[in-house]
């Protein structure tokens, strides 16, 4: 877990030894300062007064660029589980700058979770989203988030598959049209939807009400307006196939969408990483 | 297409009508245009029969348009320079090149284009043209040539043509005909009679002036007209078509005024499309796109024998569907009674004053820019009649094109200042802000975020269009900061097809935003700090206030921060409510409806959430418990940890519902009696008690208008079954 000296540095920590109780093991807070002044004291008496670390965790402290020696730092430890707390929205400069939550996103070879609303108390994840796209990763995403989902008990999963808008499924000038459009939409909706559901084949999770949603929309927008329209509390997307540079912010797309606009807590599955997150 | 004789006749009727009046009209435009008459008769013409073979609108009329009349003027001006003949035939040529830009809008699918400007803009192009027609007709009206041109100028001309009638100039039957033609224009269509409210006005007035015309000669003592005051058509009808030429296109002005055109023909033709789709009885959806490729054609045809721009016309389609006109063959037939006309009476047409033409100009440009345009702007709101009259200004002193793409920039800069966030208003314009997804079957919940104003409405309208018509959609606009009147009017045309197609459409959301006049599609945006909100309610909370007044209950819009009960739920215990506001209660006080506005506890505050809840009082205290379906989430944690309870002798309510509470024993007690039976009757609740009171609410987003109904016929009979 990346920590800094902010306000909401103690509801994250909180927030990351309440998910480990649950999923991990061990936990690693690292912060990385500019060297020029010293917080070490403050945010260490700040972590232990938090008091209720129940699992084993350590410090590390190191000086220099923050987000390439956070991933150093992943990269060593073989970690599966990279926690950084993020702002919802971010300004004009900052978007285009890349704030270091950014930057780790798209360097980063474990999976991150990005932590919008840390709360003080224990908050549950009653209601995750996650992506269906249909893509070699997908499949395991989905049942990385069935394990989440099941250690964190949460009670309703919405798989939302974007499906990006075409000259069948997005003409509908007229009722002819229209006809077309919804009868394309139709099809489409079916195929996916069987689709997921055979992914889907021989889990069973208890308490866990599954839906699924076909999205006709721009993708990577869509699920990010759906999961807070929906007031869902986390959501859940594969990694990005290739890594983000600046040419991404000006023309925005996928991803991208949902990093600029953060509509709740979000989890990026590596499916590369060799031992899973959430064990 | 046709399938009843029924429908022939009504069809043939109706074109019948239009023709009569599409008659006075081409002669009229085409001669405002500054072209021979001929030239509004061919482009009808060939509006009636290339619209009928490839166009998809049903009722539309097409013929020569208003919205050219000043462009194609100044273009035989320009390009003629001097040579009234040569500037015709040059302009032959930009109408079809014209004609051609308007096929390829159709083809790479323009049809949106009308959509993209802010409605003010719109009215107050039109209303500009209305003004020059006006201004210029009247002239002609009393039978004088006017010299100038411009709105301003023109109308600063007419002392000197009443001076110029004074002196006796203008001979006394043509202006004497025009006043009384204008007049009768005003006064006919209002009285109520059956004869002068099937056949319209214009075509009474036309036969006026063709009567007076045949008998003044036959006596002396009346007034007469001297021939250069009448039309004049050519002897031959060969001598009427002319070809295009296109010596100018080396010229820049000729590219310029083909492309203005193109523009001001689509635009008006894309409005009048839609305006009619709007009327059409059976609500069927005409394609703009296949409309435009059309019209491209239709023009590209009437300008190589010599006719003007085709474009459809809004005033004639009225008539058309007016008469019982039920699909494209009343155009068509139209088209053909026209020629026909043309070809029986030509010689008995050669008597149309001119004074009646320009009458009949003068009352539709009239229509255009009369005040009660001014007034239907006025009730949007002071800003919109700002910027519709800013637009009319920049119009009548610049041309359409400047006038109308300043309307929109001065909307744009306008609702920039008013929103007061300069990076978040550009930074969300152009960045996808909607979400359609299927909540049930068929019911569609379409949530739009941040900006909705014109120039991203399209991305609003392809969503909406997608949607059966027969479907139940809620739009969903909690999310949205500011909310435009255009995208509310389009919205507004969208619910009466959805309604007349027997689906729905609810619009969700805008309480909060604050509109900014009384009327129900005016600007939405963020609630100012210091006005007040007395009587400005939305649709939603007047079909509320309706509702409660009917039912006795008592409804009050108005925001309070009274929530103490609403605390004391476990629901509420993580969560930062902010007020409640439309409030719904009965005269007992047994149950309490609002809509809440709460915050998830956070730092950053920006999770903002709205839902409709249900609040009963107990008549006695019982153990707290939730009480959910069986499958949908545990919305209290604390409750979590508890087992479901259940009752052996209903083990469809067991099975169907969750139950939770601490001390089984007495939640048990609670609940047998009427209470299971009533409950599996009913639509399933999240229900939770705190003890002293029930909290039931369905979904975690405001309610629509039938949803309410719902709730509250829940709430009434529950505290019937509670008090037993």
């Amino acid at each position: 877990m990346g920590i800094g000296l902010s306000p909401s540095l103690i509801a994250n920590v909180k927030e990351a030894s309440r998910l480990c109780e649950l999923l991990g093991e061990e936990i690693t807070f690292v912060h990385v300062s500019d060297g020029k002044s010293d917080l070490r004291q403050a945010i260490e008496k700040q972590v232990e007064e938090v008091g209720t670390l129940a699992v084993k965790h350590q410090f590390l402290w190191k000086e220099g660029d923050v987000a390439s020696l956070i991933l150093e730092v992943c990269e060593d430890l073989n970690a599966d589980l990279l926690l950084v707390g993020a702002l919802p929205r971010e300004g004009l400069l900052r978007y285009y700058m890349g704030s270091i939550a950014r930057q780790l996103v798209r360097k980063s070879n474990c999976s991150i979770l990005l932590l919008t609303q840390p709360l003080l108390y224990p908050k549950s994840y009653r209601h995750i989203v996650v992506n269906g796209v249909d893509h070699p990763k997908t499949d395991y995403t989905i049942h990385k988030t069935l394990d989440v989902a099941a250690a964190l008990e949460a009670s309703q999963l919405n798989i939302v598959e974007e499906i990006p808008p075409n000259k069948n499924t997005r003409r509908a000038a007229d009722d002819d049209e229209a006809a077309r459009c919804s009868r394309w939409r139709h099809i489409i909706e079916k195929r996916e939807q069987h689709r997921i559901k055979l992914s889907l084949k021989g889990t069973e999770i208890p308490n866990l009400h599954i839906e699924t949603k076909i999205i006709f929309g721009k993708p990577g927008y869509s699920i990010g307006h759906f999961t807070q329209t929906s007031g869902a509390e986390l959501l859940v997307l594969n990694s990005p196939d290739t890594k983000l540079g600046f040419i991404d912010r000006v023309f925005t797309h996928d991803l991208e969408y949902i990093l600029s606009e953060l509509p709740s807590d979000l989890l990026i599955v590596h499916s590369s990483a060799q031992s899973s997150p959430g064990k | 297409m046709i399938s009843k004789p029924q429908q022939i006749a009504q069809n043939l009727q109706s074109g019948l009508v239009v023709s009569l009046v599409a008659l006075p009209l081409s002669f009229g435009l085409a001669l405002a245009s500054g072209v021979p008459p001929m030239a509004g008769i061919i482009a009808t013409v060939a509006g009636a029969i290339f619209f009928f073979l490839f166009g998809s609108s049903r009722l539309i009329i097409a013929g020569p348009g208003n919205g050219l009349v000043v462009l194609s003027l100044y273009a035989v001006g320009v390009l003629g320079q001097g040579d009234a003949f040569l500037g015709y035939q040059l302009l032959l040529g930009a109408i079809f090149t014209s004609g051609v830009f308007i096929l390829l809008m159709g083809l790479f699918r323009f049809g949106v284009l009308s959509e993209l400007f802010p409605a003010a803009a719109i009215r107050g192009m039109l209303a500009a043209i209305g003004l020059i027609i006006l201004s210029r007709q009247l002239h002609i009206l009393l039978g004088v040539n006017p010299e100038s041109s411009g709105a301003f100028q023109l109308l600063a001309e007419i002392p000197h043509t009443v001076h110029l009638i004074r002196i006796g100039e203008s001979p006394v039957a043509a202006y004497a005909l025009g006043i009384v033609s204008l007049i009768l224009l005003f006064i006919l269509p209002n009285i109520k009679l059956w004869i002068f409210q099937k056949i319209p006005a214009p075509i009474w007035v036309l036969a006026l002036g063709i009567a007076y015309t045949y008998l003044a000669p036959h006596f002396g003592n009346w007034p007469q007209l001297a021939d250069e005051k009448l039309i004049n058509l050519p002897a031959n009808i060969q001598d009427a078509f002319v070809w295009p030429s296109f010596g100018a296109w080396t010229n820049g002005s000729f590219w310029t005024i083909s492309l203005s055109l193109a523009f001001i023909a689509a635009v008006e033709s894309l409005l009048s499309v839609k305006a009619i789709d709007k009327l059409d009885p059976e609500q069927r959806r005409s394609n703009a796109n296949k409309d435009l490729r059309a019209l491209g054609l239709a023009t590209m045809a009437s300008s190589m024998v010599g006719g003007l721009n085709v474009v459809a016309v809004i005033a004639r389609s009225s008539v058309n569907l007016n008469n019982g006109a039920s699909n494209a063959y009343s155009n068509l037939f139209h088209g053909l009674f026209l020629a026909l006309f043309l070809a029986l009476f030509s010689t008995q047409l050669e008597h149309i004053p001119l004074a009646v033409l320009a009458a009949i100009l003068v009352h539709t440009g009239y229509k255009l820019t009369a005040p009660s345009q001014f007034r239907a702007m006025k009730e949007l709101g002071r800003d919109e009649l700002i910027l519709f009259i800013l637009t009319y200004l920049i119009t009548l002193l610049s041309n359409l094109i400047i006038g109308i793409l300043s309307g929109m920039l001065i909307t744009l800069v306008y609702q920039l200042i008013t929103l007061g966030k300069g990076t978040y208003f550009f930074r969300t314009l152009f960045r996808p802000n909607v979400l359609l997804f299927e909540e049930q079957s068929h019911k569609y919940h379409l949530s739009v975020k941040s900006m909705s104003n014109f120039l991203n409405y399209i991305r609003l309208k392809t969503q909406i269009d997608t949607v059966e018509p027969e479907a139940e959609l809620i739009l969903d606009f909690s999310l949205a900061h500011y909310v435009d009147h255009s995208v509310l009017e389009h919205v507004q045309q969208y619910r009466n097809r959805f309604e007349t197609a027997g689906g729905s459409l609810e619009i969700i959301g805008l309480d909060d935003l604050y509109p900014s006049s009384s009327h129900p599609l005016s600007n939405r945006k963020p609630r100012g700090e210091k006005r007040d909100q007395k009587g400005k309610l939305s649709k939603r909370q007047k079909l509320l206030r309706l509702y409660a007044a009917e039912h006795n209950y008592r409804f009050s819009h108005y925001e309070v921060v009274e929530y103490a009960e609403f605390k004391a739920f476990e629901y509420f215990k993580s969560k930062f409510i902010h007020l409640l506001r439309n409030r719904l209660e009965p005269p007992d006080k047994s149950w309490l409806w609002t809509d809440i506005h709460f915050e998830d506890n956070d730092f950053y505050g920006n999770a903002l959430r709205h839902a409709s809840m249900l609040y009963v009082p107990l008549p006695k205290k019982t153990a707290p418990f939730v009480l959910d379906q069986e499958r949908l989430l545990d919305r209290v944690a604390h409750l979590a940890g508890f087992k479901d309870i259940n009752f052996e002798l209903h083990p469809d309510f067991s099975q169907r519902f969750k139950l939770k509470g601490e001390q089984v024993k007495e939640i048990r007690s609670f609940f047998n009696g009427g209470l299971i039976s009533f409950l599996e009757g009913q639509k399933q609740y999240h229900i939770e008690c705190n003890g002293d009171a029930l909290l039931i609410f369905s979904k975690e987003r405001v309610a629509t208008v039938s949803e309410i109904k719902q709730m509250v016929n829940f709430a009434e009979q529950l505290t019937e079954v509670l008090k037993k």
